[in-house]
């Protein structure tokens, strides 16, 4: 394959940004972990949708933790921004299926005044 | 990376090969198809973007927006690679998050609104109740003061009835027997001489019989016709029926009821004085109302 001459010095930075050049991302992991303690706090792994994107945090907080050992540090620093998003979802969903669930008791309870009164 | 692609289409030298070379360089030199994790994350952004979560979480669905545009940027810059995979899932999980955060406000403000109304009910119970309990309160102190003021008119009654019985004991006999209260009325007070008509003076003895006797209903009255011995039997019988008749008329006729009133000639089969004197024979024309508990059936 004929590479142009003129881009090749980038593609051998980039080879060489691969292979070691990006520190390993510990407070990135820190955090990811931090996210996923939190959703499993609010109880994320109760509600199906919840523990989905519970279980996929903790998937991809492993692989990163397997890539940073491996010494790709920059596809772990990747793979930790979806464990990331992935328990900050699964937090908001628990969130979500609370307040369905408090709103649903709230309209229970007015339904049971009025039964009540009658 | 991009440049790979673009030398492995420049081997085939067909128009659609080069169009589709300059389709590509145009593009920023990646393939025109991107992933699938990408375009899923396109349509879910544009999904959150066009529903409420606009206008209830507008910042949230800016951070999906930035997120989106970083995958598109990766995009055009190393095509269908890990990294533009990768971030284009980042940005459908911040899209999704944007739709959660969203339902979980319009979740909390239904939560809200139906609290806000079980309130609103039970203060307007709680407001009816006070009213009818109000309105109850009245009635029974309206009922309290009927009761209070029918209380009182029966004091009152039994009060006129007091005074009529010692009214009454001013111009006759009232006397406690085993048949009864016994009220004797003297014959000259009531009639004229040999006659069963009353007299108008008879009236306000009788008038204050009629007060005492109307607030005990419970009693039997017996109106006695008396004679002295003088005359005929059966003339005494009948003039002593006719005079009790006279005088129960009169009673009955000023209020009391006709059921309890019976009149009854005895002639001069009773004295109380000795007939020998003219005090005693006066004595004897007499007309005794009796007045005794209702007789046990």
């Amino acid at each position: 394959m004929r590479i142009h001459k003129g881009l090749s010095l980038p593609v051998v930075f980039l080879a060489a940004a691969a292979c070691g050049g990006v520190p390993p991302p510990t407070q990135h992991m820190a955090n990811a972990e931090a996210g996923i303690r939190a959703a499993r706090e609010v109880g994320a792994q109760t509600d199906p949708q919840g523990a989905l994107h519970l279980s996929l945090a903790q998937e991809e907080f492993d692989k990163a933790k397997a890539l940073v050992s491996d010494g790709d540090n920059k596809h772990a620093d990747l793979v930790l921004s979806k464990a990331e998003a992935d328990a900050e979802l699964a937090m908001a969903e628990a969130r979500e299926a609370q307040a369905r669930a408090q709103a649903q008791q709230a309209k229970d309870q007015i339904k049971m005044l009025k039964n009540a009164r009658q | 990376m991009c440049l790979r692609f673009t030398s492995s289409f420049a081997w085939f030298a067909t128009p659609l090969s080069l169009s589709l070379v300059l389709v590509g360089v145009l593009a920023g030199c990646g393939t025109t198809l991107p992933p699938k994790e990408l375009k899923d994350a396109r349509a879910e952004y544009q999904r959150v973007a066009a529903g409420s979560a606009s206008q209830i979480v507008p910042a949230d669905v800016h951070v999906a927006r930035e997120s989106l545009d970083a995958a598109d940027k990766e995009f055009s810059d190393s095509g269908d690679s890990i990294e533009t995979k990768d971030k284009a899932y980042v940005a459908l999980r911040k899209a999704q998050l944007a739709e959660a955060i969203a339902q979980t406000k319009l979740a909390e403000q239904g939560r809200d609104q139906t609290q806000r109304d079980a309130q609103l009910a039970t203060v307007t119970e709680l407001t009816n109740a006070r009213k009818q309990l109000s309105q109850e309160q009245q009635h029974v102190a309206m009922t309290e003061a009927q009761l209070a003021q029918e209380r009182q008119a029966r004091i009152e009654a039994e009060k006129r009835a007091k005074e009529a019985l010692e009214n009454l004991a001013k111009m006759a006999s009232i006397k406690e027997e085993s048949r009864g209260m016994v009220i004797t009325l003297s014959g000259a007070v009531l009639f004229p001489s040999g006659q069963s008509v009353l007299l108008p003076a008879a009236m306000s003895s009788l008038d204050n019989v009629v007060t005492a006797l109307k607030s005990t209903p419970d009693r039997n009255i017996m109106i006695e016709g008396h004679t002295d011995s003088v005359g005929q039997r059966t003339y005494n019988m009948d003039l002593s029926q006719k005079r009790a008749q006279s005088v129960r008329d009169y009673l009955v006729g000023h209020g009391l009821p006709a059921e309890i009133v019976r009149a009854q000639g005895v002639g001069p089969d009773r004295p109380i004085a000795d007939n020998g004197t003219a005090d005693g024979r006066a004595n004897n024309r007499r007309v005794e109302i009796v007045v005794s508990p209702p007789e046990r059936k």
